[in-house]
């Protein structure tokens, strides 16, 4: 027994070392399951409350930058305004007004939303947002602004969110090439937060640079149609099977403030509906 | 007492700092300094080492929950100070080291940097390798550790000009 304890004694330090290394490894290994936790995590309260006072002063430094986006957008939607009229002109004395207004805002609806924490500079990315339960937020919801998509909600808490943007290795996004109506899955290889890569395009689809890329609408994560980018540059896979394209991203992650979080109206039923069709 | 309170003040500044506004700056987009190990590094050597490596978990968790992160800065900070005594008697034999905090004015012969330098790698070497885990590039990891440690030897130069003349006098 004395021999244990004078054992115990001289290697204090040692046991204590090794204990703590096996806790940090432990959380460190077991990540995925720490994302239901909320407790280590930028969404927990605490953290929370930090990140909303960086925020209260970092806001500040881009204003100028969102205030050229806001114009932009204001810009787009007048613009679509004035296309919708005329298109509503040419349908006034048929029946089809009551289509055309069905589909504005019926599907999908968003919930504005303000990003307090994010970055750019780790190979898994994380961004949280001021919004959470009481807002609406539920995961795998998406999130996009102004320029195009940003991620979607993996984690909610009460009053914030946390995001995981295209800018984390472990996330794809279904998107497809608006022109030939292609189908791939974006990544990110962690490196350059300009450019992301849209892998499993058939090899015989043509593409050129410059060409649009935006989601799919295949999940009810975001619907058809949201910007992802324009394709900077494009090479055969290795096994020639696919094509891997580069993508110019056309949101600008380091620079983000306000987002929106897309809510499908009907997410809930066809969650189920895919669920049975599983089984 | 207010040496205690100073460190303390060091702590959680540092944490602060590196998650508030260094997390922030890239240099040249994927370079950053990571400097709250700092505050670890200067606590006086007759520090119990069971109290170093306890605190030095809590240093990297604490800036591991604010970064999301679990554990990885936790893993690497609890290496260092570890080592931190052993990586001292290095240089320093054990008869020259006081009771002060450990520093430029304090430590002679340029000891203090050399023992600074070999930490610091140590750490950065260790985080950036858990960060990127598979070595899907090998070369830009290669790259990281040595200017991210760079970056980091600038401010403790910074910050030696702050602590330097008082820790010789404490």
């Amino acid at each position: 027994m004395r021999n244990i304890l004078r054992f115990l004694a001289k290697y204090s330090t040692v046991l204590l070392f090794v204990l703590m290394q096996a806790i940090s490894l432990y959380l460190l290994f077991n990540y995925n399951n720490f994302q239901q936790s909320a407790l280590f995590s930028t969404a927990n309260r605490l953290n929370g409350w930090l990140y909303t006072i960086e925020e209260s002063v970092y806001g500040y430094f881009n204003l100028h930058e969102n205030n050229e986006g806001l114009l932009r957008q204001n810009n787009e939607l007048e613009l679509k305004i004035a296309n919708l009229e005329s298109s509503l002109r040419t349908f006034t004395d048929s029946t089809k007004i009551p289509l055309l207004r069905m589909k504005e805002g019926e599907e999908f609806s968003l919930i504005p939303a303000r990003v307090i924490q994010n970055s750019v500079t780790h190979y898994r990315n994380f961004i949280t947002l001021n919004v959470g339960k009481v807002d609406g937020v539920k995961p795998e919801m998406g999130v996009a602004n102004a320029d195009g998509i940003v991620g979607v909600i993996s984690l909610v808490t009460n009053y914030y969110s946390v995001v995981i943007p295209v800018l984390n290795r472990d996330q794809r996004f279904s998107c497809k090439l608006k022109n030939v109506n292609a189908t791939g899955s974006l990544t990110w290889d962690g490196f350059d937060r300009r450019f992301a890569y849209l892998e499993e395009i058939p090899p015989y689809v043509a593409v050129s640079k410059g060409d649009t890329v935006v989601t799919s609408g295949f999940s009810a994560v975001f619907p058809e149609g949201i910007m992802v980018g324009t394709v900077q540059d494009y090479k055969v896979s290795e096994d020639a099977n696919y094509l891997r394209l580069k993508i110019r991203l056309s949101t600008h992650f380091d620079a983000l403030s306000n987002v929106r979080v897309i809510r499908y109206k009907h997410r809930d039923e066809l969650k189920k509906l895919e669920e049975e069709a599983a089984l | 007492m207010m040496r205690y309170v100073n460190h303390f003040l060091w702590y959680l500044g540092l944490i602060l700092l590196q998650v508030f506004i260094l997390n922030n700056t890239h240099f040249l987009g994927v370079f950053l300094p990571i400097i709250y190990i700092y505050a670890l590094l200067r606590w006086p050597p007759d520090m119990s080492p069971a109290l170093v490596i306890l605190l030095g978990f809590l240093l990297g968790l604490s800036v591991d929950v604010l970064t999301n992160t679990p554990g990885m800065n936790a893993s690497a900070t609890t290496l260092i100070a570890f080592l931190r005594y052993p990586t001292l008697r290095l240089f320093v034999s054990k008869d020259d080291l006081g009771t002060k905090n450990i520093g430029e004015t304090t430590l002679a012969n340029g000891a203090f940097w050399k023992y600074i330098v070999l930490l610091v790698l140590i750490h950065h070497a260790t985080l950036l390798i858990l960060e990127a885990f598979s070595f899907s590039n090998v070369l830009l990891l290669l790259l990281k550790i040595p200017v991210c440690t760079l970056l980091t030897l600038v401010f403790i130069f910074a910050f030696e000009r702050i602590n330097g003349k008082k820790d010789a006098r404490d």
